[in-house]
Order: C-alpha cells, then structure tokens, then sequence
C-alpha cells in the first residue's frame, strides 16, 4: 500500500494482472474496494500516470489556491480491503488492444488482463498558443493548482477563459487572494446552460459585487505572450493583457490511448446501461468496463440518452456498479442480471460564502421555477423536462434540497 | 465498535453521509450535521460509504 509520500517507482513489472484498472484516480480506488466487496478475489492493478496515489480534486479550484496543499493532504485512506493493489504510478498507457486483452504502456510494457477498467476521467480543453506555462493555466492536477497558486498574487491580473463551474471557483478563490480577476465567457451569463438564466444571473451578481469583471458573449482567438504579459486577442477586436490566464474550458474524454480500439468515443468512451464498453463494430466487450467521467452511459433520467455525468460523485457511483460486474463476470454470471447504472447524479460548488447543492440532472431541464427563498440568496429551484421532475438545486436551504432529492424523477 | 469522527473545519453539511447512514448522521433544523460518535461493526459497509461519499473527505472512522 502507498502513502503519498512513497517514491512512485517500482521494482515489479507485472505483466498480467486478472483486473487491470487504467487510471489511478478515485474511480480505480472505488472500482478495486467495490470488486472486493463484491468477492472478487483476483490479482487487481492500477496504472496511472500521476505520481499520486488517489487524492481528492475538488478542493484544486478552491482551497488549494488560497494555501498551500500537497497529494498527501489530499490524499483518499486506502482501506485494509484493497492493501493487495498493486498501483504502478507514474505510468502512462500508450495503448491498448482489446482483442488481445492487452495495454501497452510508453515504455512499451505490455500487461496482459482478464478484466480491464477505463478510468482515465478527462483532459482539459486548451487554446492553441505558445505562452509561457507560468503564465498560463488550468486545473485539473494538484501540480496545476500549486503552479497556479505560486505564480499569482495579490493586486495580478488574472484571465479566467471559460465560464463553467471550475472557472467560477477558481475566480471566486484568486479574489479571496486579492487578484484582479476578469472571467471571460462565450455565453450570456456563466453556468446559465447548467442552472438556467436567473439563477446563473444571481450568482454572477455575486462574482462582480466580489470585483470579478464578467466579459460574456466573448471568445478568445489568441493568446500571445508580450514584455507586459499575456495578450488576449478577443473576438470583439479588443485586446486585454493580464499577468497570467486560467484556461476552463472544458475537458475531452483520455481516451486517446484507446484509438486502435474497437471503442466508441464520443463526449466519452460510450457504454452499455452496466458500463461495459460499446464495440464499434455492435455489442460490448463484456471484459471491458469504464467508470467516472470518461464514460458515457445511458442513465434513466436522461431517458437513457447516454451521458457524461462531470461530477465528483459519478466515479463513486459508476464504481458500484463496475466492481459488482466485474466480481459477477469473473464468477461467470451474467452481468445483465444485475440492476443497471442508475444512481441519482449530484454536484456541489463553493462560491465566496455560498454552497450550492444540486441533485438530478437540471442542465437537461426545458423548465424551471424557483421553489423556495430568492434569487439573490438562499434559494431552492426546480428543474423539469417534459413535466417530470428531473432537477432540484439549492444554494443553502439543505434540508429542503435533500426533502426533494426523493421526487426527482417524478411527474410534476 | 467504530468510533466516528467528523471534521468540523472541512464539513460543509452537503448531507451525503445522511442518504448513506442515517442511524449515524442528520442534518439538524439549522442544517448543520449531527452525528452519532460510535456504531457498531454490524454498520462498518453503511458508514464507510457514508465517508466514501462525503465531498469534502471529512469523516474519519476509526477502530
């Protein structure tokens, strides 16, 4: 078993593994305790390319830019039931050849398995620019976050890109350190696609009462590096020079290394209701399994249209459903007779002092009205597409959130 | 017995715990969480998904 102090080198090069877990995030560590607790008793090997053993993320956008934090801070207790993992880190895989069961990692290992699980989550979406990486950003490893939070400071002009969710936070948390921030999104008002116009207004309300300076309906052509600091050619003609950028653009799915693959890539590595990787060619590799955000799973509330679920919670609930097939596979049971990805999806964000909560999927919503409080404070809103509920979010008022968390699915 | 330990400095009552372990863990009427300092092994799968599925990472089973 690792701490996140172990020097990530390994003198073992396994060359097959019974379950082979590609990515080292908290989906492989929720994937190996499941597939234990379901009875699997076979070999289990993550491979990730962080240095890292499991460590928590969301804390990136937020705290981990207002004081220093490391891996081990962060770190996920690894349980007693998963001390025979073996975690080989610091490893990418090239490749992968699900015919011959096999990955190839860039050192041209090749690990042979009865069982493989995709969980290499996502990679941030970057602009094409040859800036200097101390002036330019994103957030998505804990080495991201420290660079970010060691090359600003207080009274530097900083450019968010991208008005989602980790743009927000990472603007919200470099104004609590005294940065000039100036988030720059393509939409109206940022987060309204996720929470619809009014409450996405009320929250941007907050950011500029803060002093973030909102330029939305603007897109960044250009980023260019100059004596002053980084010039951003904007699509209005206009040009503004910050000390440093934050990209937050969104993210694909790491499947790269799944190109030789008969795989289907979409918005991610496409899966049957069970998460068992869809073939190109039709069926699923039943020895395949995807967890967390890198898949695209059909899910009951989005009326089985297959999804990506970007959130936190998604590897914790996919890896429920993964381990138990994998356990039930490896016994020779059909996978099919166990129930299906379903679980509720949830997200949460930080904002200065609000704490938002949301369950269901209200990005999906075609309406919405708010249910209790009001905008502009403490607020409960429902979302609903075709007369079903199908989202509730609540920035504080917790307890009314979660009395309604019981409905969503239901007609309205 | 398990003894159970939340960290107050990182909570932020988002409540996950309580869909996981109620016996355990409740959001009072002010919405902060309250819970239970013991439980019993019987509950070890309840609450260890109980702190699996805390956002914040701030419960702490010990033995």
């Amino acid at each position: 078993m690792p701490d996140a102090g172990d020097h990530p080198s390994r003198l073992t090069r396994p060359t097959s593994a019974d379950l082979v877990i590609v990515g080292a995030g908290l989906g492989a560590l929720r994937t190996a305790e499941a597939a234990r607790r379901a009875g699997f008793s076979g070999s289990i090997l993550v491979i990730g390319r962080e240095s890292h053993p499991p460590y928590n993320r969301p804390p990136l956008s937020k705290t981990a830019l207002i004081s220093e934090l490391t891996s081990a801070d962060l770190a996920f207790p690894l349980r007693s039931a998963v001390d025979d993992v073996e975690w080989m880190l610091s490893t990418a895989i090239d490749r992968a050849d699900l015919a011959q069961a096999r990955v190839t990692t860039s050192g041209d290992q090749s690990i042979h398995y009865d069982h493989l699980v995709i969980a290499t989550g996502r990679t941030p979406r970057r602009l094409p620019s040859s800036v200097a990486p101390d002036r330019r950003h994103v957030v998505y490893t804990i080495e991201d976050a420290q660079r970010l939070r060691r090359s600003t400071s207080a009274g530097e002009r900083v450019a968010i890109i991208g008005g989602g969710f980790i743009g927000c936070e990472v603007a919200a948390s470099l104004r609590a350190r005294g940065c000039a921030v100036t988030l720059v999104c393509s939409g109206d008002v940022p987060l309204e696609r996720t929470l619809g116009r009014r409450l996405a207004e009320a929250l941007v309300d907050r950011h500029r009462l803060e002093g973030v300076v909102i330029e939305s309906r603007s897109r960044v052509l250009e980023l260019v590096d100059r004596v002053d600091g980084v010039a951003m050619s904007l699509e209005d003609g206009r040009t503004l020079v910050v000390d440093a950028v934050v990209e937050a653009l969104g993210s694909v799915p790491a499947a790269d290394w799944l190109a030789d693959g008969d795989v289907v890539v979409e918005a991610g590595v496409a899966t049957d209701p069970w998460l068992r990787a869809r073939k190109a060619s039709g069926g699923v590799w039943s020895n395949v399994h995807v967890v967390g955000d890198v898949a695209q799973v059909p899910h009951p509330l989005s009326d089985q249209a297959s999804i990506v679920l970007p959130h936190w919670s998604t590897p914790v609930d996919t890896a429920r459903v993964v381990g138990a097939a994998v356990a039930a596979s490896a016994r020779g049971e059909r996978v099919s007779a166990l129930p299906a990805f379903s679980a509720l999806p949830t997200f949460w964000t930080d904002q200065y002092d609000l704490h938002m909560l949301s369950y269901g999927m209200p990005a999906t919503a075609d309406n919405h009205e708010l249910i209790a409080g009001s905008y502009g404070s403490e607020c409960v809103v429902g979302y609903s597409r075709q007369g079903r509920l199908i989202g509730v979010v609540g920035v504080g008022m917790r307890s009314s959130v979660m009395a309604l968390r019981d409905r969503i699915g239901q007609a309205i | 017995m398990i003894r159970i330990q939340v960290d107050m400095g990182k909570c932020q009552h988002y409540g996950q715990c309580v869909f996981e372990a109620p016996e355990t863990f409740r959001l009072n009427d002010d919405d902060r969480l309250e819970y239970e300092r013991e439980a019993n092994e019987a509950d070890r799968e309840k609450l260890e998904a109980a702190a699996d599925v805390c956002p914040m990472q701030a419960i702490t089973l010990l033995d």
